[in-house]
């Protein structure tokens, strides 16, 4: 009682001498004893060791907008208090609001980021540091803010801002690799793929793990297929270690790079790999496609036409059944979906990579870790702390549903749209196959035989000592991928041209 | 067998056009032929040794069976070429044809002698690697190799009559031994090794005093392991 008489003499002194003296000078004499006032219920439940009381005393001040000024420190307490009762993520998103106030508790920095990693929510700090990348902190701390910061800021595509706040990290800072690594991601999405290979070759050379490793890698043949080096695009997708998550897509971006090149063989190659029955759960209806362009291109007709009518069996009920799940599925379905890795409405195919991401993964680990700390609240006899945390915690889950959700419905929508315009594309690519199949036999047919092939320079097979060459028999060996030399004879005749844009002979 | 070539080959004369005009298969197709597998050896040999232990059996011997243990080192050349120790340990048991020759009923003691331990060593040629799937699933690589060896076995001759002392009764052959083998290559460095090799040995036998020829037929299983470049 005394306590609050005190604060209230104390806060009317405050008042008047703030109309003549300056509100600053008059918080600083007088904060030490109203904060003493203001928090002594906690302080008094913190001393008897109940957590619950101390944390809904706290919760009071924080709904008490006379008291605003404290709310900082009230929600720096109320992580603190929260951690201690088995609510990490209850903390983070304390620590978060003490950080959002007018003026951030910078001490919540540290907790935060602790905090996030618990609970795998990286998405909620990426959106606060995003948005105020200056706030102060330790060098560490403004490394990891900055780094942060800089994903939240590529991930909403502001490419030129992400550069910049990737060049506030150190190099001495644990996130420099990775910033590297963005910062060549960046570059290269800018169209600067030259400029892209220096900060990759160095998050490469600073890397120790061998899966980060891969994915520069990846990127690195990504920088040199835009600048249109072809060659050392293949070089470096070939770098990807064979027992890679990455290995797949690494083999598909190096078949483009062989088609490129004009070299169909190599495409066709590497293309075995995704036809074979090892990868059918994968989606890759390019990868079929460019094997028949490869196929076609070599004049092996009844090869690509075969090919299309098997992309078109593979593909067609799969587009239909992902436009039917699109339609009859909303956001959180979508999410729950995908991120479970079970669907009875969706193509396992067309989400099994999506599945797999690591971003998906945390997000689902989030969730399921808020929906834990939802029922423990619930729980607990002091309403007030349980109808806030209930309240904060439905909400940021439900935020990362519908954001998730969101993202996924647009990544499997753009699938399904490409996947709609390759549909009818293969539908053209038959008719002109169609047509200069039927001219190639027409002209057999006058001349009573088949005009021969153009001669075109065939790679002599080379076997490298630690090697084995196995013959082909039709059948697919798993211990096999990766290792498939195609020697294809085009059978173009000479008179005809075969392009892309199917050109007249 | 030869009817039939001979009738296949009046048919496809009769009907040697229309066959041709119906042969498009390898028009516009990707051949097999045209596909390699290029693989990197998964389970190299050459400048690695080779160690290892297997069970082994002589069950061909017309009057023991001897279990044995056999230990090897080696030392592979190159992929296909090695070089190999073996020795091995056993004791041959008189078998039931002995034992009925040594009834009673019979009486007549052959003499046969047992197998104790033999120390050889040689050449081994692998020519040929391959692989095979279990329902597509798993792939074993595997060798098949043609040991030559040569050393020494010890025998000694199973009827105690002929001479009680232990030592007058062995028998101390020079050997020669040709047999073929497979090694399995499990993972780790650890492989699975079949053989099947045939020691002749040029045995004296100090019951009739007489030199003789003697095989012995022997079955082994077991593991090696390969270890790092020398």
């Amino acid at each position: 009682m005394s306590a609050t008489t005190s604060t209230t003499i104390i806060t009317g002194l405050g008042l008047w001498l703030g109309v003549f003296g300056g509100a600053t000078a008059i918080a600083q004499s007088n904060s030490d004893e109203q904060w003493a006032a203001t928090f002594a219920d906690y302080d008094i439940s913190m001393a008897r060791g109940d957590l619950q009381r101390a944390a809904g005393a706290l919760i009071e001040i924080i709904g008490d907008e006379s008291l605003s000024e404290f709310h900082g420190d009230a929600l720096l307490n109320l992580g603190n208090t929260a951690s201690d009762l088995g609510l990490p993520y209850g903390a983070l998103l304390s620590y978060s609001d003490a950080l959002t106030q007018e003026e951030p508790v910078t001490a919540a920095i540290s907790k935060a980021l602790t905090a996030s990693e618990d609970v795998r929510d990286f998405g909620l700090l990426q959106g606060l540091f995003g948005e105020n990348v200056g706030m102060d902190g330790t060098p560490s701390e403004r490394s990891q803010m900055a780094w942060l910061s800089a994903l939240d800021n590529f991930r909403k595509g502001n490419l030129s801002v992400t550069l910049g706040i990737l060049a506030i990290i150190p190099t001495d800072a644990a996130a420099y690799p990775k910033a590297q690594h963005l910062k060549g991601i960046v570059l290269a999405q800018q169209g600067r793929y030259t400029d892209s290979l220096a900060p990759l070759m160095t998050a490469f050379a600073m890397m120790d793990n061998q899966s980060d490793m891969d994915l520069v890698n990846i990127n690195l043949g990504r920088s040199y297929f835009g600048a249109g080096n072809f060659a050392r695009a293949i070089e470096y997708f070939a770098l990807v270690e064979r027992g890679s998550p990455h290995w797949l897509e690494a083999q598909f971006e190096r078949a483009w790079a062989h088609f490129r090149l004009d070299d169909m063989s190599g495409a066709i190659g590497l293309m075995l790999n995704h036809m074979s029955p090892f990868f059918d759960t994968r989606y890759y209806p390019e990868a079929e496609l460019l094997d028949t362009y490869s196929l076609f291109l070599l004049c092996k007709f009844p090869a690509a036409t075969e090919r299309i009518e098997h992309f078109r069996d593979n593909y067609r009920p799969i587009h239909d059944a992902l436009e039917n799940a699109l339609e009859g599925m909303s956001d959180a379905d979508l999410f729950f979906a995908v991120s479970g890795g079970a669907s009875q409405e969706l193509p396992t195919r067309v989400y099994l990579d999506l599945y797999g991401e690591p971003r998906l993964q945390d997000s689902a680990a989030a969730v399921a870790q808020a929906d834990v700390e939802i029922e423990t609240v619930r729980g607990v006899s002091d309403s007030s702390l349980s109808g806030h945390f209930t309240t904060l915690l439905e909400s940021r889950r439900d935020e990362i549903v519908a954001a998730e959700g969101a993202r996924l419905r647009g990544v499997l929508s753009g699938r399904l749209e490409a996947l709609n315009n390759m549909l009818t594309d293969t539908e053209m690519a038959r008719l002109d196959i169609l047509r200069l199949e039927t001219r190639l036999y027409e002209r057999a047919a006058g001349a009573g035989e088949m005009e021969e092939a153009r001669r075109s320079a065939q790679r002599q097979l080379r076997v490298p000592p630690d090697h084995q060459n196995w013959p082909f028999q039709g059948e697919f060996w798993a211990d096999e991928l990766g290792y498939f030399r195609v020697n294809a004879i085009s059978e173009c005749p000479t008179s005809m041209q075969v392009g892309l844009e199917v050109a007249e002979d | 067998m030869n009817i039939k070539k001979i009738l296949g080959i009046t048919l496809a004369s009769l009907t040697s056009l229309s066959v041709a005009a119906q042969d498009p298969i390898d028009i516009g197709t990707l051949r097999n032929e045209e596909i390699q597998v290029v693989q990197r050896r998964l389970y190299e040999k050459a400048d690695m040794t080779e160690m290892g232990i297997q069970l082994g059996m002589l069950p061909f011997d017309p009057y023991t069976v001897a279990p044995k243990v056999q230990l090897t080192y080696g030392h592979h050349d190159s992929e296909s070429r090695a070089w190999e120790i073996q020795m091995g340990i056993g004791y041959g048991f008189r078998n039931q044809a002995y034992r009925t020759l040594d009834s009673p009923a019979y009486g007549k003691v052959p003499e046969a002698t047992r197998y104790l331990m033999s120390i050889t060593g040689g050449y081994q040629f692998s020519p040929i690697y391959g692989k095979v799937s279990l329902n597509g699933e798993r792939v074993f690589h595997h060798d098949i190799y043609f040991p030559v060896v040569a050393g020494v076995t010890i025998e000694q001759t199973v009827d105690e009559h002929i001479n009680s002392s232990f030592s007058e009764r062995l028998a101390i052959a020079p050997t020669i031994g040709a047999g073929i083998g497979a090694r399995v290559f499990l993972h780790d460095n650890r492989v699975l090794r079949l053989e099947v090799r045939d020691d002749v040995m040029l045995q004296y036998r100090a019951g009739s005093g007489t030199w003789a020829l003697k095989q012995n037929l022997g079955v082994h299983v077991g593991l090696t392991v390969f270890g790092g470049n020398q």
